[in-house]
């Protein structure tokens, strides 16, 4: 009796210890991480197309765990038609070093080491999308530091990032989106790992065309931005942003309407007949939002050579008898081809 | 006795090392990478989003002929326009398509990948047939494979 006592006492010191024991490992478990944190996100609100835009971070970095050979990592969501991979460079300060260091595109084929098989840009799509914004024509470009640093438990650093990049010919505004990590835990689902910062509207004014919004919805979209009569282009009519003659009518068979011109030769093609090829595909099961994707050199039936300079149309019911327009200039949208 | 322990293990270890051999022969050569045949569409992106309901792929053919030609079905935009032929840029690994129209000397290529899903055999390719900011990936299946 006495012994099995002994043994109850020894059982409950060992089931204490080992209690108390994994209690610390897992709090220091806890805390033994690599915080990573936007702390601020600094740019001007609008930049002349053509022009160069700065957009500075400052990241901190709270070092709970030893890290070897590893890179910072920063994501930029631009328009696609910005060319990204041409026209925008990044460069960093830091507070363990002194003077500006580089910072290179990741290259293709390398992989997040927790997203064997994806690209950076792509695992980085996965988990953040566009952001914020509306039209699904945009990108993120993907920068690593040229160095890899080693970093000990219990450092903070801060690293501020300059990323420059060079607007494009077209009026559009955007919300810029911004993302980091570090190569050693690269894409890990650990929030405390990686930051998103999602920005306000930004600007790009004095360009060419009418404002591409991808802020916020209108009634129509067209996707891509840039593209010839030999790319698949996605027409859109969102019937739920405002109110409309179409929505109101009940209409749930929506068509599109529209006239190409031929560039050069100014010839005008003429597809508003309304037939099932015209019809647009309703979205979802809900709501009033339609789509068409077209191959233009066949949906206007081009003569091989042709190519086209814009597009006109809206959005009508089978019969023709209402339509929805660019209400801010009572006519049609305007959608014109151009590829940078 | 230990003794005759250790000259047991020393014996057994000269023996296995005796009968290493080298299999060098017997290396598997990496098989010539075919794909001859019929192919249609089973999945398209445009710029990483996914079209391949948005528009009716259905009805295209790619055919890789065994004479190195190729020719299509239902036509729709594509690495080339007009028939020719093709070639991969290794038989055994291959990274790229060629492609040459007609009696065009001059090549065009596409990244290329050939990977089996689903007990299934695919071609990946990713190309660009209008504006180059935009990049197409089609995933093509034999047919009657």
């Amino acid at each position: 009796m006495k012994f099995n006592t002994q043994k109850m006492k020894a059982d409950t010191i060992l089931s204490r210890k080992w209690f108390v024991g994994n209690v610390v490992v897992i709090v220091l478990g806890i805390f033994a991480i690599t915080c990573v944190f936007i702390n601020e996100v600094e740019y001007a609100p609008s930049v002349d197309a053509g022009q160069i835009a700065e957009f500075k971070l400052t990241v901190f970095l709270d070092v709970a765990e030893a890290r070897n050979d590893a890179r910072l990592v920063v994501g930029f969501l631009a328009p696609r038609s910005w060319n990204a991979a041409q026209n925008i460079t990044a460069t960093y300060t830091d507070s363990e070093e002194s003077g500006v260091q580089t910072m290179s595109i990741i290259p293709a084929g390398t992989s997040p080491s927790q997203a064997p098989g994806q690209s950076w840009p792509a695992a980085i799509r996965g988990r953040v999308g566009i952001g914020e914004n509306v039209l699904d024509d945009m990108e993120w470009i993907t920068f690593w530091t040229d160095k890899t640093y080693s970093v000990n438990n219990g450092q903070d650093i801060y690293v501020y990032v300059t990323i420059r990049a060079k607007a494009g010919p077209e009026n559009l505004k955007f919300k810029p989106t911004f993302f980091v990590n570090e190569t050693a835990d690269g894409m890990t689902t650990n929030q405390d790992f990686y930051k998103v910062y999602k920005g306000d509207c930004f600007a790009v004014t004095n360009g060419t065309g009418d404002v591409i919004d991808f802020c916020e919805l209108h009634f129509n979209s067209v996707q891509p931005l840039t593209a010839t009569e030999d790319d698949f282009i996605t027409i859109g009519f969102q019937g739920d942003v405002d109110t409309n003659d179409l929505v109101e009518a009940g209409v749930d068979k929506i068509f599109l309407s529209s006239t190409a011109y031929v560039r050069g030769s100014g010839r005008q093609i003429e597809v508003r007949d309304n037939t099932a090829a015209q019809q647009m595909k309703k979205q979802f099961q809900y709501g009033n939002s339609y789509a068409i994707t077209v191959w233009p050199a066949r949906y206007y039936n081009l003569a091989e050579g042709e190519e086209l300079e814009r597009i006109e149309y809206s959005f009508t019911n089978e019969d023709g008898s209402i339509e929805v327009v660019d209400e801010a200039v009572g006519t049609d949208f305007v959608y014109t081809f151009k590829c940078q | 006795m230990k003794t005759i322990y250790i000259q047991a293990l020393a014996i057994m270890m000269l023996v296995s090392c005796l009968s290493c051999e080298n299999n060098d022969d017997d290396a598997r050569i990496e098989s010539v990478k075919s794909i001859d045949g019929s192919w249609k569409v089973v999945s398209a992106a445009r710029n990483d989003v996914d079209i391949t309901e948005a528009f009716d792929f259905t009805q295209f053919r790619v055919n890789f002929n065994e004479d190195g030609s190729y020719s299509f079905e239902n036509y729709l935009p594509f690495i080339v326009k007009q028939e020719g032929t093709w070639a991969l840029d290794d038989p055994q690994y291959p990274f790229k398509i060629n492609f040459s129209e007609g009696n065009n000397a001059e090549m065009v290529a596409a990244d290329l990948t050939y990977p089996v899903v689903q007990g299934r055999r695919q071609i990946q390719l990713t190309f660009s047939p209008g504006c180059q900011l935009n990049r197409y990936k089609y995933v093509l299946e034999r047919i009657n494979e």
